[in-house]
């Protein structure tokens, strides 16, 4: 039998690379959805990584160490919060999974 | 609302009710997230045993980035200081919610939460409160060691006068002019009751079951604290209470031990009432009638095609509001050979009021009291079939997690997790109980 696709749809997903049911400690969300003032999950509201090995959303944790009261330590283990080499958290987005539907 | 922390404030509440920890609950009203009401049952083996202590937590806008405030609301109207930490005033002293200068790593961070606030909380309510108060930590002298006893003996007093006794007579109305006696169910009573400018008593019911549950227990701390500290003897007062700020009063273990008595009877007036208030609220075809009636068909249709459970349902004087179970112990296990009459009192508030579940049938079991009380846990609290599991699971259950909140039955409980003498001895005395079931 001879098939011809004369269309088709790419449907991908992504997901940040991050233990499944794991949650943002500060907002409680997923981390791979957003932070509780974004909209968008991905790029717009990225997660940072901390040296600690704690990775919050971005916003999360800024607008923590925005506060005086922070100290600028990090909410888990209060150790100095410093952002980890910026590969590991400027990285886009991978596809892992895609699949095509013929119609 | 646009507000970010709303939606971490119900999703903290939500993992704490659905939560497995016996000693911790949380409620607001719908409109109002913000105002959250927790209460803490005091700790095992400390002078605060089963206590109810509810604190009102108030989130800010800047939740989670600043603490809640946090008010204790059991202080007797502000007159009594449960605790170094937990003033008569409500401040409740604590580095992670700013209240108390802490040490490094103490004070509040965005990753602290309502469940974390009140594990801290019931952490100050311990066995040794004294040594809270900064200065006493490591009380060696005499002076000190006599005022640590002292404390933890009006603690305990108090935490049954006030925590247990006094809220639940204002629950119940006594010692107040209106008594209700048997009142026949009423939707305008029940809708007004919904009305915002009633009192917001979530713990109500909770408070109720939990009172049943450790009775036994309260009436020994009772029998046990009378014999040494005679009535009347006043409180002694400890070094850092001040004025306004302190634990006042006298001993009355005589009187608290008929109030608790009281309380106890009118709990089970109170349960055997809803036979006939469910009866008028049939007459009238309320819905919660046709409701129960239809959820019983469906779990005795069930447990007809179900062979892993051996019982028998049946509704009393063919009221939806009062059934009765007759639980067959299951074939090698310790319960084989025993038939066990358990009674389900249903309220027409049902699921805001959970039923009362009695055994009838006496039993020696840790999950029983020795007035057939049955401490149990439900998942889904609005569905009796969900009940009738965990009231099965309760009985059945062999190796249960040690957990000093469901201790119902201090002797059986003793044994069950004492030494393997000791649960040689539970085992026999169940299984006696199991023999003489069918005779009775």
């Amino acid at each position: 039998m001879k098939v011809v696709i004369k269309q088709w749809n790419a449907v991908a997903a992504w997901r940040w690379d991050m233990p499944d049911d794991d949650v943002c400690g500060i907002c409680r969300n997923p981390y791979d959805s957003t932070c509780s003032k974004c909209k968008f999950p991905g790029d717009e509201c990225p997660l940072l990584l901390g040296e600690c090995n704690h990775s919050f959303h971005m916003h999360c944790i800024f607008s923590w160490l925005r506060q005086e009261s922070s100290q600028e330590k990090c909410p888990m283990c209060r150790q100095p919060f410093k952002s980890k080499a910026q590969d590991a958290t400027g990285e886009a987005p991978e596809p892992d999974n895609d699949s095509a539907l013929p119609t | 609302m646009s507000n970010q922390s709303i939606l971490r404030i119900t999703r903290e509440l939500s993992e704490i009710q659905k939560g497995p920890d016996l000693s911790l609950a949380v409620a607001c009203r719908d409109i109002d997230v913000r105002h959250v009401r927790a209460l803490i049952i005091g700790p095992p083996d400390t002078p605060y045993e089963f206590g109810f202590f509810e604190f009102a937590v108030k989130f800010g806008r800047e939740y989670p980035t600043k603490p809640p405030a946090v008010t204790a609301v059991t202080t007797n109207s502000g007159r009594t200081r449960f605790n170094p930490n937990i003033y008569a005033g409500g401040k409740v002293c604590l580095s992670i919610l700013g209240t108390w200068r802490g040490e490094r790593g103490e004070e509040w961070s965005s990753a602290q939460g309502l469940e974390s606030i009140l594990i801290s909380i019931q952490s100050l309510m311990s066995s040794n409160p004294y040594e809270n108060e900064p200065g006493f930590e490591d009380g060696k002298s005499e002076f000190d060691k006599k005022n640590q006893v002292d404390y933890v003996a009006k603690i305990r007093h108090e935490t049954l006068r006030v925590s247990i006794i006094e809220r639940l007579e204002d629950y119940l109305g006594i010692g107040r002019e209106k008594v209700p006696g048997v009142l026949p169910y009423n939707a305008d009573d029940d809708y007004r009751e919904n009305l915002l400018d009633a009192p917001f008593e979530p713990f109500k019911d909770l408070c109720k079951r939990r009172f049943l549950w450790y009775y036994d227990s309260y009436l020994s701390a009772i029998e046990i604290e009378k014999e040494k500290h005679a009535d009347g003897k006043r409180f002694d007062r400890m070094p850092f209470e001040g004025a306004g700020n302190i634990m006042e009063g006298c001993f009355q273990y005589t009187s608290l031990k008929k109030r608790l008595e009281t309380v106890y009877q009118k709990l089970n007036e109170e349960m055997d009432a809803w036979g006939a208030e469910g009866q008028v609220a049939t007459q009238k075809e309320l819905s919660i009638s046709s409701n129960l009636q239809r959820q019983y068909e469906q779990i005795v249709e069930f447990y007809k095609n179900n062979d892993s459970v051996t019982l028998d349902l049946e509704l009393v004087d063919k009221n939806p509001f009062v059934w009765q179970l007759v639980l067959f112990g299951r074939p090698m296990t310790n319960l084989d050979g025993g038939m066990f009459r358990i009674k389900l009192y249903l309220s027409t508030k049902f699921p805001d009021t959970l039923p009362r579940i009695k055994f009838e049938t006496p039993i020696f079991h840790h999950r029983v009291s020795k007035d057939g009380i049955l401490c149990y846990n439900p998942t889904r609290k609005d569905d009796l079939k969900s009940h009738i599991e965990a009231i099965i699971e309760a009985v059945e259950e062999e190796s249960p997690a040690y957990d000093p909140r469901t201790l119902v039955n201090p002797e059986a409980a003793k044994l069950f997790w004492g030494t393997p003498d000791e649960k040689k001895l539970y085992n026999r005395k169940l299984r006696r109980s199991v023999q003489e079931s069918t005779e009775y």
